[in-house]
C-alpha cells in the first residue's frame, strides 16, 4: 500500500471498550479502519511496515486502558507519556509497561529485533526492573 | 555317352527294381535339361520321400520346399487355398500378407488363449482368454479389458458422443465443487469494473478474489479491470494493461495473485508425502506472444513451483493446462490463512528468476527468460476460466450462478451500497450523548475481522430515526465471531450528537454514492 500521510498509521480507542482497538490509515481517498487481527491482510501489512520503518510511522494520542495489546500502542515513542497523562498517579501501570518493553527488548522480540531499537529501551529501564529480570540472557 | 531307353508295350510295363537286399535304386541324371518322369500324370502309392528341395511350379508363382530352411516357401502371390471355391486363402502379395476368407460362413480363430502381438513376440496387442477377458493393449499396457460386469478403460476415454443415461457413471474426482478457485469466470467485481491504477502491496482492486502483488514502490505501473471480452462460454475476463514501458529493477515484482484459503486447500495435503496432483486450467489472451510464467507458492513464499507456458498468437484466446504434484515439503496453512497461492507473472526482476522450472524450490521464483508484460507500454494480459482441481485432467470449467459466486466472494469482501437515497446501513441505538452503535449484518460470515472504510463525507450520512447529527467518526467497534465461525455481524461506532438511548438508524443522506466496505481478503 501507498499511504499519503506520515505517520501513516494512527491508533484509535474504542469509545465503548476503552481499549486501543483499531488502526486507521489512508487508502486512496478513504480512511481504512484496520482491526487488530493477525488474519487481516491490512493488519499483516501494518506489522510489516513497522518492521521496515519502525514505530515512527505510528501515532497514538490515547493509551486506552493502558494495557499492552496488538495495536502496538505500547511501543510508540510517547507511550510512557500517554500513560502518565492518563494515569498519572498509577505507577503500577507505568512500571508494568516498562517491564513489558524491557523483557521484549532483552529477548529481541518484535519490534526490538534490532539492537538499535532495543538499546534505548534497555538503557532507559530503571535498575530495579533490570534486577528483577537479571536472569535474562545478555543482549548483544 | 551311350543311352539306355526302356519302352514298354501297351499291355505290359517296364520295371526297374532293386532286390530287397540291394539297397536304393538310384537314377543319376545330368544337372539340367532332363526329366525323370515323362509328361502326363504320374501316380505313386505309398509314402514318397523327397530328401532335398522340392519345387512346385505354378502358372505364375511357385512353391518351394526348402529342406535347408525346413520350410515350405510360397513365393509372392502363391496362395495356400482352402475350400471348394478357394473360400480361405493365405498368401503374401509382395507388400502385405493376407488371410482372406471370401467363402461361405465365418472365419474362426479358435483356441483357449489367443494372442495377437508384435512380430518378435515381445508385445501383445490383443489377448483372448477363453471363459475370461479380452484385453486390448497400447505399447504392451492394457487400456481396455472386458470383465464380467462390463469393461475397464485405463486412461482417457474420448468419444464424440456417449449414449445411455450415464446414471451409473462414477469418477475419481468430485462432480461438483471441483474448482478450488472462486470467481474463476471473473463474474463478480464488487469494487470496480473500470480500469483502476493498481497501488503497491497485496491488493484487490477490481475483479473479486483476483488481486495482485505489486512492489510497494512501483504502484501505478498497470491498471486492472473487468471487461466483457471472453472466450465462448464466458462473459467476462480480467484485463491488466501496462501503463508505460516500465523499467524493472532486479527486485521488482508484479503478479496477478490468487490465494486459496487454507481451509479449502487442506484437502490437497500440501507439505506431506500424500500431497495431491492438481491441474490448473485457464484461458489467457495477450497482446504479446512468447513464453510466460506463473508460480504456485505457500503463504510464507518460501516454497514455489515456477511454470512456463506459451502464448502462441497475439490477441487470441488460448486455454492453458498445467498439472503438477503439490509440495511434499514446507509449511502449508490449513486454516483461514493462505493455503496455496498462484501468481501469474506480469513483470519480475532478475532476483526472482529460476533456471529450474517445473520443480519445487525453496524461494519465490518464476521461470527465467519469460515475458515481462509491464515493460511494454499498453501491453495487455487477460485471464478467465481459471480452474484448479484435484487430478491429472482438466475437466470442463465448473460454472456457478452469479448468486453463488457473489456469496463466495463476499466471504472476503463485502460492499454495502445503497440503491436509494435514504437507505439504511444498520440499526442500533445511542450508547451515550456522543456515541451510537449500529449493527451491520453480512450476507455470509466473513473470513476474519474485516478492515472497514466508508466512501463519502460524514455529512452524507445521517441518523434516520433517532435524530443524531454532526457525525465526526464511523468506525468498527465490537465484532462478532472469529475465523472458525466466521464473522456474521459487527457494530459500527458513530461519534456525533445523540439523544441517549434513542434508536439509531445509520443511513445515507439523500445520495447513493456513499458505501461501506468490509475487507477480509487474504
Amino acid at each position: 500500500m501507498v499511504y499519503s500521510t506520515n505517520p501513516i498509521y494512527k491508533l484509535v480507542k474504542d469509545g465503548i471498550s476503552g481499549e486501543v482497538s483499531s488502526v486507521l490509515t489512508q487508502s486512496g481517498t478513504k480512511t481504512l479502519c484496520i482491526p487488530l487481527d493477525e488474519n487481516n491482510m491490512d493488519y499483516q501489512q501494518y506489522l510489516e511496515d513497522i518492521k521496515t520503518h519502525g514505530m515512527s510511522i505510528v501515532s497514538c494520542d490515547d493509551c486506552g486502558d493502558g494495557i499492552p495489546n496488538d495495536s502496538m500502542w505500547q511501543y510508540v515513542e510517547n507511550a510512557e507519556q500517554l500513560l502518565t497523562d492518563k494515569y498519572g498517579s498509577d505507577q503500577d501501570k507505568l512500571t508494568a509497561l516498562r517491564e513489558y518493553r524491557y523483557v521484549r527488548a532483552m529477548e529481541a522480540k518484535f519490534p526490538y529485533e534490532n539492537m538499535k531499537d532495543a538499546a534505548p529501551i534497555i538503557d532507559a529501564t530503571p535498575q530495579e526492573i533490570k534486577d528483577k529480570h537479571r536472569h535474562l540472557p545478555m543482549r548483544r | 555317352m551311350s543311352k539306355i531307353k526302356l519302352t514298354g508295350s501297351n499291355s505290359g510295363y517296364v520295371e526297374i527294381s532293386s532286390a530287397a537286399d540291394a539297397g536304393n535304386l538310384t537314377l543319376a541324371l545330368p544337372t539340367s535339361g532332363t526329366r525323370l518322369l515323362s509328361d502326363g500324370d504320374n501316380a505313386y502309392t505309398g509314402i514318397t520321400t523327397f530328401s532335398n528341395d522340392l519345387k512346385l511350379e505354378g502358372g505364375s508363382y511357385d512353391v518351394l520346399w526348402d529342406s535347408s530352411d525346413n520350410q515350405l516357401e510360397f513365393g509372392d502371390n502363391a496362395k495356400l487355398s482352402f475350400g471348394a471355391s478357394s473360400d480361405l486363402q493365405l498368401y503374401h502379395d509382395g507388400n502385405h500378407s493376407y488371410i482372406q476368407d471370401t467363402g461361405t460362413g465365418h472365419l474362426k480363430i479358435l483356441g483357449s488363449t489367443i494372442q495377437i502381438g508384435k512380430s518378435d513376440n515381445s508385445e501383445l496387442g490383443l489377448t483372448f482368454i477363453s471363459d475370461g477377458s479380452v484385453q486390448i493393449r497400447h505399447d504392451n499396457g492394457t487400456k481396455f479389458e472386458t470383465i464380467n460386469t462390463g469393461v475397464v478403460v485405463t486412461g482417457i476415454c474420448s468419444a464424440t458422443s456417449f449414449s445411455g443415461s450415464g446414471e451409473g457413471l462414477t469418477r475419481t474426482t468430485q462432480l461438483s465443487h471441483r474448482n478450488l478457485i472462486i470467481n474463476g469466470a471473473m463474474q463478480v467485481a464488487q469494487r470496480s469494473t473500470s480500469a483502476v491504477n493498481i497501488p503497491g502491496g497485496k491488493t484487490v482492486t477490481d475483479v473479486d478474489r483476483f488481486g495482485q502483488w505489486t512492489r510497494v514502490s512501483e504502484g501505478n505501473f498497470k491498471t486492472g479491470q473487468q471487461v466483457a471480452d471472453a472466450p465462448a462460454g464466458f462473459q467476462y475476463s480480467r484485463k491488466i494493461t501496462s501503463s508505460a514501458a516500465n523499467t524493472l529493477a532486479s527486485g521488482s515484482y508484479h503478479s496477478i495473485r490468487y490465494a486459496v484459503e487454507g481451509f479449502d486447500a487442506a484437502q490437497l495435503n500440501c507439505g506431506n508425502s500424500s500431497a495431491k496432483t492438481v491441474t490448473l486450467s485457464f484461458y489467457v489472451k495477450s497482446s504479446l506472444t512468447g513464453t510466460f510464467g506463473l508460480n504456485f507458492t505457500n503463504s510464507a513464499n518460501n516454497r514455489s513451483y515456477p511454470v512456463p507456458y506459451t502464448i502462441s498468437s497475439a490477441n487470441t484466446w488460448e486455454q492453458k493446462t498445467i498439472t503438477l504434484t503439490l509440495d511434499t515439503s514446507g509449511t502449508w496453512l490449513t486454516n483461514s490463512g493462505v493455503g496455496l497461492e498462484i501468481n501469474w507473472k506480469l513483470g519480475m526482476g532478475s532476483n526472482y528468476d529460476s533456471s529450474d522450472p517445473n520443480q519445487w524450490q525453496n524461494t519465490w521464483k518464476f521461470p527465467e527468460n519469460t515475458v515481462n508484460l509491464l515493460t511494454t507500454n499498453g501491453a495487455t494480459f487477460q485471464l478467465t476460466g481459471v480452474q484448479l482441481e484435484v487430478g491429472e485432467q482438466a475437466t470442463p470449467f465448473e460454472h456457478h450462478s452469479f448468486g453463488d459466486e457473489l456469496a463466495r466472494c463476499q466471504r472476503y469482501f463485502f460492499r454495502l451500497k445503497p440503491n436509494s437515497a435514504y437507505a439504511a446501513y444498520g440499526v442500533g441505538g445511542a450508547y451515550s450523548p456522543t456515541q451510537a452503535v449500529a449493527l451491520v449484518h453480512f450476507p455470509v460470515p466473513l473470513r476474519a475481522s474485516p478492515s472497514f472504510s466508508y466512501n463519502g463525507n460524514l455529512n452524507q450520512f445521517y441518523d434516520k430515526v433517532g435524530g443524531g447529527i454532526n457525525f465526526t467518526s464511523i468506525a468498527v467497534t465490537q465484532v462478532m465471531g472469529d475465523t472458525t465461525t466466521g464473522i456474521p455481524h459487527l457494530e459500527l461506532l458513530v461519534l456525533g450528537t445523540f439523544t441517549h438511548r434513542n434508536m439509531f438508524v445509520l443511513s445515507t443522506l439523500n445520495n447513493t454514492s456513499t458505501y461501506l466496505d468490509f475487507n477480509s481478503e487474504i
